[in-house]
């Protein structure tokens, strides 16, 4: 067990720039999640961290120690692939046994010792009855499975885990982010974890970096990047469906929405005076979340703005609600039992205690 | 089955045996001529023995010329220069196409001298082996055959390499494999069908070749087969039935390999998109 730091790490890939400055530290025993669209740089940090492509620059610690240079056979990092990566050739056992008998690792323990731990590794997933089959014998979950096993087996001082659990069927996966949890507290070891889901790395980490193109965005609890977006990146990243933006000039009580037909929105008194303190200009983008929005009889005082239900997505107990206010569309996220039909006239009350301010210009959060 | 499906399988037959007449036709009349009486080879023309059947030729074809010699020198070569190709060639290859050793370069080169035929270069070849002085010696032809199969081998084996995930690699490295175990443990192993496929085509490209053994070797001691077979023509004329014998000789270890890795190698040379 480690704690593992990157600092400053660049990488080019010919012309286009695959990682800039990315710097951040995961503690001893904490999961740490990696948050970005396909794209991002996910894969090519871990693979960077493990030790497969060299950095252009920038320091690997892992564990206060230097691993810039070194080879990936002498990091003790263990790396599960986003496709598994199982050996096509080797039974499920010798998969499992292939990270004990290498080389470096060879004469740790004994030949016994060595099945023992493939056994307890194996009946610790549910893959004991597996051990004698091929890779191309098993099922997407069971592969998963057996991926995670050769992770787990050596006791290795950080995991990489490369979106691990993005090719399950929905249930599967989901039972998997629980189990993927439990084992990480119950091995205690340093987990870094890529994922394009923002509800796995919502659910799942002690500390979310949020990437986009190479670049950081965000480092924080997941209550921080969720509550506290630093920019309108993420703040659209998380949460499903993403928050609603406004384009307004402030103008002291209220703020005029910048659309064809321009309408009012009130600021919270406490906003007025947080916005008069820090804002760099009246150009503002307000961010509200979807569930933040309920619906009002169109004639309601308190309706803030009508529009048209457009498309009701029905998920159940709850239902998102594309409504149509001029040329923009707003979604709504509420509780099916209260949506409007479809072509109805809805007023909208917004929360205003949760509206979000970013400077139109830097796109960061004003807070 | 359609009346259609019955009529294109009819028609595929017809082709099939058209080809397999003109391919096998040659064999079957050396196997003919190897089992006629000396004096109706040069007096019929028939395909098949009229006069009887005789192993007369068998026997003279291995007493008059060292035969036997002769096919463990080309044995001996085949082998050995086949595993010294395939030993180079193999991670050659792997390097090639998986850390662009010698860039866009070296590939070219290699497959450069594929292309190029033999008798351009038969001369400082000759010169070079003059020079370690491995003329009339199998280790030069053996050297001289693996030179000559590596571009070959390369170009087999290159696209089984490339259909091996590169993740798999990535993942030996991590579980603690240098890229040489890695080579050894999880990519050997998965391209093995390739590897079997291209020893054979090197093997019998090394059993067939005359350019360079005809000048690199004089002496019974180092002469190969196809060599041998050059020696039934003598003073007296070509001895046909001897000849035809000898080439049989020659031709059935062949045929037994190729037919005991014949899915092997159709599978592999189907896959390297070298067919024919």
């Amino acid at each position: 067990m480690a704690s593992l730091e990157l600092q400053k790490i660049t990488k080019t890939f010919g012309k286009k720039i695959a990682l800039e400055d990315v710097s951040f530290k995961c503690k001893e025993g904490e999961m740490f999640c990696l948050l970005g669209a396909s794209g991002a740089g996910k894969s090519t940090t871990i693979n960077i961290i493990s030790g497969i492509i060299p950095p252009d620059s920038g320091k690997i610690l892992i564990g206060e120690k230097d691993f810039s240079g070194a080879f990936p056979q002498d990091r003790n990092i263990a790396t599960a692939f986003e496709n598994y990566a199982l050996y096509p050739h080797m039974t499920v056992r010798e998969n499992l046994l292939f990270p004990l008998n290498s080389p470096v690792r060879k004469k740790e323990s004994s030949k016994a010792e060595k099945e023992e731990r493939v056994k307890n590794v194996a009946e610790m997933l549910g893959i004991a009855e597996l051990l004698e089959r091929l890779p191309q014998e098993l099922s997407g979950g069971q592969k998963q499975r057996v991926a995670l096993g050769r992770t787990l087996v050596r006791r290795p001082n950080i995991f990489l885990l490369d979106e691990p659990i993005s090719h399950l069927d929905a249930k599967l996966r989901h039972r998997m982010r629980s189990e993927l949890k439990r084992i990480q507290k119950e091995f205690g070891i340093t987990t870094l974890y890529s994922t394009p889901d923002q509800l796995e790395a919502l659910s799942m980490a002690d500390t979310i970096a949020v990437i986009k193109e190479g670049k950081i965005q965000q480092i924080g609890t997941p209550d921080d990047v969720y509550y506290k977006p630093c920019n309108i990146y993420v703040a659209q990243f998380l949460g499903d469906p993403p928050m609603n933006l406004f384009a307004v000039d402030y103008q002291g009580s209220y703020a005029i929405v910048d659309c064809d037909s321009p309408y009012k929105l009130p600021i919270s008194e406490k906003d007025q005076k947080m916005l008069n303190e820090k804002m760099g200009s009246c150009q503002l983008i307000i961010g509200v979340r979807p569930r933040d929005i309920k619906f009002v009889n169109p004639d309601d005082p308190k309706a803030l703005i009508k529009g048209v239900i457009k498309i009701v997505e029905t998920l159940g107990q709850t239902t998102i609600v594309n409504v149509q206010v001029e040329s923009e569309s707003i979604k709504v996220k509420t509780y099916t039992e209260t949506v409007p039909a479809v072509g109805s006239v809805v007023g909208m009350m917004y929360d205003l205690d949760n509206f979000y301010y970013f400077d139109r210009n830097t796109s960061l959060l004003i807070q | 089955m359609t009346s259609r499906n019955i009529v294109s399988k009819i028609i595929g037959l017809i082709i099939a045996i058209g080809f397999l007449t003109i391919i096998l036709l040659p064999i079957v009349f050396v196997a003919a001529t190897s089992l006629k009486i000396p004096l109706e080879i040069r007096t019929s023309g028939a395909i098949f023995p009229q006069g009887g059947i005789t192993f007369e030729n068998w026997v003279k074809a291995f007493r008059n010329v060292p035969l036997t010699k002769y096919l463990f020198n080309s044995t001996v070569v085949a082998i050995s220069s086949t595993l010294i190709t395939l030993l180079i060639a193999i991670p050659t290859i792997y390097t090639v196409v998986r850390f662009k050793t010698g860039g866009a370069v070296l590939p070219s080169l290699i497959l450069g001298t594929y292309v190029m035929p033999p008798i351009v270069v038969t001369v400082p070849i000759f010169a070079i082996v003059k020079t370690l002085e491995l003329q009339d010696k199998l280790v030069g032809l053996i050297l001289i055959h693996s030179m000559m199969n590596i571009p070959l081998a390369f170009w087999l084996l290159d696209s089984y390499i490339r259909n091996i995930p590169v993740e798999l690699e990535h993942a030996a490295w991590v579980d603690g494999y240098s890229k040489f175990d890695t080579l050894v443990k999880i990519v050997y192993p998965l391209i093995k069908p390739g590897v079997l496929s291209t020893g054979v085509v090197c093997l019998i490209m090394s059993w067939n070749e005359f350019l360079f053994a005809l000048i690199l070797t004089y002496s019974d001691a180092s002469k190969t087969f196809p060599i041998g077979i050059s020696q039934y023509i003598g003073e007296h004329g070509m001895q046909f039935g001897e000849m035809s014998a000898a080439a049989l000789a020659g031709i059935i270890p062949i045929y037994i390999l190729v037919f005991i890795f014949s899915k092997n190698l159709v599978e592999g040379l189907g896959r390297s998109g070298l067919k024919g």
